[in-house]
């Protein structure tokens, strides 16, 4: 029994011997990433102390003055970060709310359609608009939106919904509406594949079993389908928890103009206007700094929430 | 035998480590823009000479400077030595730029530069307020244009347009930067003068309206707001097709064509600072005259005439709007719209400028417009030389040559006797030639070879190079306007205050109070009834007071009685 338990041990200079000697073909495929990781995630991360001191160029990172928490009490009485913060986790309230579910059921629905190459052609329908960039797709929306000349307005009146154009990118009250819209759209049918590839693992034989016991196609979906892939979903549940104060800053960016602000300004393109823009790279290290904790926070309280909840583990 | 995914896996391993060596190399590039092609090569000024230009004797040796232009996008299809003024530059003082432009956003590369600690070119140009003037200035990045020219070029302070030196002096006492559309007052007076009754810019905003339904509604005075608001109501009646019936222009303070602002003038305000007599500036919403500006856009927006399609248009949509002709009236320039029509003219065109409709119980002596495009703006884009500069000297040679009256016209009108011409008045206009050719291709096209406003070189359009513009030079409906506009135009300098903000944090405090005020003011105009009217004013001042706009005020009267002390007036 002592003797099994010893062979059991972690043997770190066998392990290292296994990893690099024998699988070095292996290695040498993970190192860009790990090179990737370490320049652009752990290299910049000392830099996070500027978000404590009052960055100047000509001093640098570390010769720069120490001010403590003087940015983060700017934070807490700035209105723009306040807006800036609700528009972020209102939107990705929505978002899981609504465009967290409507993979699934495309996934589900996907699964349903008996015609491989009916489903085939939907399936390449629904993910084609993923790889549109959210740059084009930003540049088309004024366009199709003009209250002059767009036919989205045109469309709208004709079919009577409307009787005086509407300017869609200047109503604020708008702007989530839009922006969910447009990510439904983009974004539907890429995150569908992965709860495709979930349920193309689950066992027919669940299927033929239920069959024969007389379920019927929406309790085979209930009670095997949603089931099998519960797992996926809550761990693409976690991952989403974790991004409530982040955005979609493209969006954010490209659509956001004055007349929308109220709605459109999120903690990213505040971020980016303070800190790239008007070079105010302390504060917006402040900013992203509190994000950042915030966000993991998030992660780690959705991660032991789901723990609780379900049967299925966590992401740790 | 070999295991084919063994293979498989080293092949896939050794792309991976190729991706990396060729990501890696990319990192390496130099970041030099490509040479463009075509374009004439400017013939080289002789070595050792000299010319004279404004009474300034400028070298001819060639030299090149390098440059940054942080103006995203401006570089495209333009290069020195393509247009005929920069080919002018160089034969004339020998100096050709090289320039890199912005290629994403403006500040953001610049910024970038500077947090990398990358060289700087001899020369860089930028927004002319903001952080980034500061930071590169109070961090060492840019010299003194002062000092520099006492040593290499002490004519560059002779040829500065006055009360620029006084305006944008820093603290230390020194000058690091131009400004663009800035003007000599008492120079901009004596061609005032000189033109007797005819106003020296065309450009400035009044009432326009739509000439096919005024005379259609038997061409009524409008004399009064009241005049005006009742004149929409009669139109929309008359014609229900129109879907825009009054149409702001702008709705923002720092804007030259504020409609708000307009609308405030004609209750006897002035700029959207204030100096309530007592030598100390406080923000228009604490004028009771604003918040009646407001009413008034407000109470259109009531009767309809005024609509949320109209407040959201984009400047696509309001250029078509114009085009179309689908609308009764709007506030601001009348070649807003000529310049959409081609060979527009006072008799032929859709617009008619009126004066100012005035509250009631203000008189039009209390009116007070301001130049729109003469002296008012000045500063927006300031032009440094970098501290690692290898050509001093020949640097702020070039900056004084820039505000050389030659250099000035030609940069703004192209060359004399190719782009324009002098006029009778002693102004100068755009010749027809110029005009059919951007007619035909456009004003980009145009500016590509003629090299008016040319971003490669036309960094500071001098405030008198504006003067100078005839206004019957483009579209002779313009005369019409300046003159009635002429009397009531006011000089004012308030505006720059906002330009020469130091403090980092003033800066944000005014950068998130126009945000705040840009909402606020739609908030406020599209209230559906008085109450609503009355609580999203309250919620404004409200909401400014929160931001400390108190501070604002201080500063921007601070900085107001440093200029006096200067020896200059805000008006």
């Amino acid at each position: 029994m002592k003797k099994e338990k010893k062979a059991n041990k972690f043997n770190l200079k066998e392990n290292l011997k296994y990893a690099v000697v024998r699988q070095w073909d292996l290695q040498l495929m993970v190192l860009p990433a790990i090179i990737v990781l370490i320049i652009f995630a752990y290299g910049p991360m000392p830099g996070i102390i500027i978000a404590f001191k009052d960055y100047t160029f000509n001093k640098g990172i570390f010769g720069s003055d120490w001010v403590g928490l003087k940015h983060f009490r700017s934070i807490l009485t700035d209105i723009f970060v306040h807006r800036s913060l609700f528009n972020s986790v209102g939107l990705s309230l929505f978002r899981m709310a609504l465009l967290f579910p409507a993979p699934i059921i495309l996934a589900l629905l996907f699964n349903e359609v008996r015609s491989s190459k009916l489903r085939r052609f939907f399936q390449t329908v629904s993910y084609y608009p993923y790889f549109v960039s959210w740059a084009v797709v930003c540049a088309v929306v004024p366009i199709w939106t003009s209250t002059q000349t767009g036919w989205v307005n045109a469309f709208l009146q004709t079919i009577g919904l409307i009787k005086e154009p509407i300017s869609f990118l200047s109503e604020a009250n708008m702007f989530w509406g839009i922006t969910l819209m447009l990510e439904l759209w983009k974004g539907i049918g890429f995150s569908a594949i992965i709860y495709i590839a979930a349920i193309s693992g689950i066992d027919q034989e669940q299927y033929e079993a239920a069959i024969i016991d007389g379920a019927s196609r929406f309790q085979r979906i209930r009670l095997i389908t949603i089931p099998s892939i519960a797992g996926t979903i809550s761990l693409l549940f976690i991952l989403q928890i974790s991004g409530i104060i982040g955005g979609n800053f493209d969006v954010s960016y490209m659509l956001g103009n004055p007349s929308n602000a109220s709605r459109s300004m999120i903690l990213q393109s505040y971020t980016y206007d303070v800190g790239l823009l008007d070079g105010r790279f302390s504060y917006a290290a402040a900013v992203g700094l509190l994000t950042s904790i915030t966000g993991m926070i998030l992660l780690l309280g959705g991660n032991f929430i789901v723990k609780r909840l379900t049967k299925h583990s966590g992401l740790f | 035998m070999r295991n084919p995914i063994t293979r498989v896996k080293k092949i896939a391993a050794l792309i991976m480590c190729l991706l990396l060596v060729a990501a890696a190399a990319g990192c390496n590039g130099d970041g030099t823009t490509p040479p463009v092609e075509g374009g004439t090569p400017a013939q080289e000024a002789p070595a050792g000479g000299t010319v004279t230009l404004s009474g300034v004797e400028f070298s001819t040796d060639p030299v090149t400077l390098t440059a940054y232009i942080d103006w995203p996008h401006s570089g495209e299809g333009y290069g020195w030595g393509q247009d005929m003024v920069s080919q002018w530059i160089t034969e004339t003082v020998g100096v050709t730029i090289d320039a890199t432009h912005a290629t994403t956003a403006t500040g953001e590369e610049l910024n970038l530069m500077l947090a990398s600690g990358e060289k700087l070119p001899d020369l860089i140009v930028t927004n002319g307020f903001g952080t980034i003037v500061n930071n590169l200035i109070r961090q060492g990045y840019v010299l003194p244009l002062d000092e520099v020219a006492k040593e290499y070029f002490p004519a560059f302070l002779d040829l500065l347009p006055g009360g620029l030196y006084e305006v944008f002096q820093e603290d230390d006492g020194h000058l690091y930067r131009t400004a663009d559309w800035f003007a000599d007052s008492e120079r901009i007076l004596e061609l005032v003068n000189s033109r007797e009754d005819k106003a020296i810019s065309g450009g400035d905003q009044t009432l326009c309206l739509n000439k096919k339904y005024y005379e259609q509604m038997g061409s009524p005075e409008i004399n009064t707001l009241d005049d005006l608001r009742q004149y929409l109501l009669d139109c929309r009646e008359k014609f229900p097709e129109v879907t825009s019936p009054f149409m702001p222009m702008r709705l923002m303070w720092d804007q030259a064509t504020d409609t708000i602002n307009f609308i405030y003038r004609c209750y006897g305000g002035q700029s959207w600072l204030w100096d309530d007599g007592s030598n100390t500036l406080q923000l228009c919403l604490r004028d009771p005259r604003y918040k009646e500006a407001m009413r008034f856009l407000n109470t259109l927006y009531q009767d309809g005439s005024l609509t949320d399609t109209t407040l959201g248009m984009s400047t696509e949509d309001q250029w078509t709007a114009l085009e179309t002709a689908n609308l009764f009236a709007y506030v601001g320039q009348d070649w807003e719209w000529f310049s959409k029509i081609v060979g527009g003219s006072e008799l032929s065109g859709p617009v008619l400028p009126v004066l100012a409709p005035m509250a009631e119980g203000v008189s039009r002596d209390d009116l007070k417009l301001r130049y729109n495009d003469i002296a008012n703006l000045g500063g927006n884009t300031a032009v440094f030389i970098s501290k690692d500069s290898e050509n001093v000297a020949r640097a702020i040679e070039y900056l004084a040559f820039e505000y050389s009256d030659e250099a000035a016209l030609n940069n703004r009108f192209g060359l004399e006797g190719v782009a324009f011409e002098y006029v009778e008045d002693g102004g100068v206009r755009w010749m027809q030639s110029l005009l059919d050719y951007q007619n035909e291709f456009g004003w980009s096209e145009m500016s590509k070879k003629y090299g008016p406003n040319n971003q490669t070189h036309s960094w500071f359009t001098t405030g008198y190079s504006m003067a100078m513009e005839s206004p019957t030079g483009i579209y002779p409906v313009k005369l019409y306007n300046a003159n009635l506009v002429a009397p009531y135009l006011k000089n004012e300098r308030l505006f720059d205050l906002s330009k020469t903000i130091k403090d980092d944090d003033v800066r944000m405090k005014y950068d998130q109070f126009m945000q705040l005020t840009g909402e606020a003011q739609i908030a406020i105009i599209t209230a559906d009834d008085d109450a609503e009217f009355e609580a999203e004013f309250a919620n404004f001042v409200s909401q400014a007071e929160a931001l400390d706009i108190k501070s604002l005020e201080d500063y921007y009267t601070a900085n107001y009685i440093k200029w006096q002390g200067r020896g200059f007036t805000a008006e």
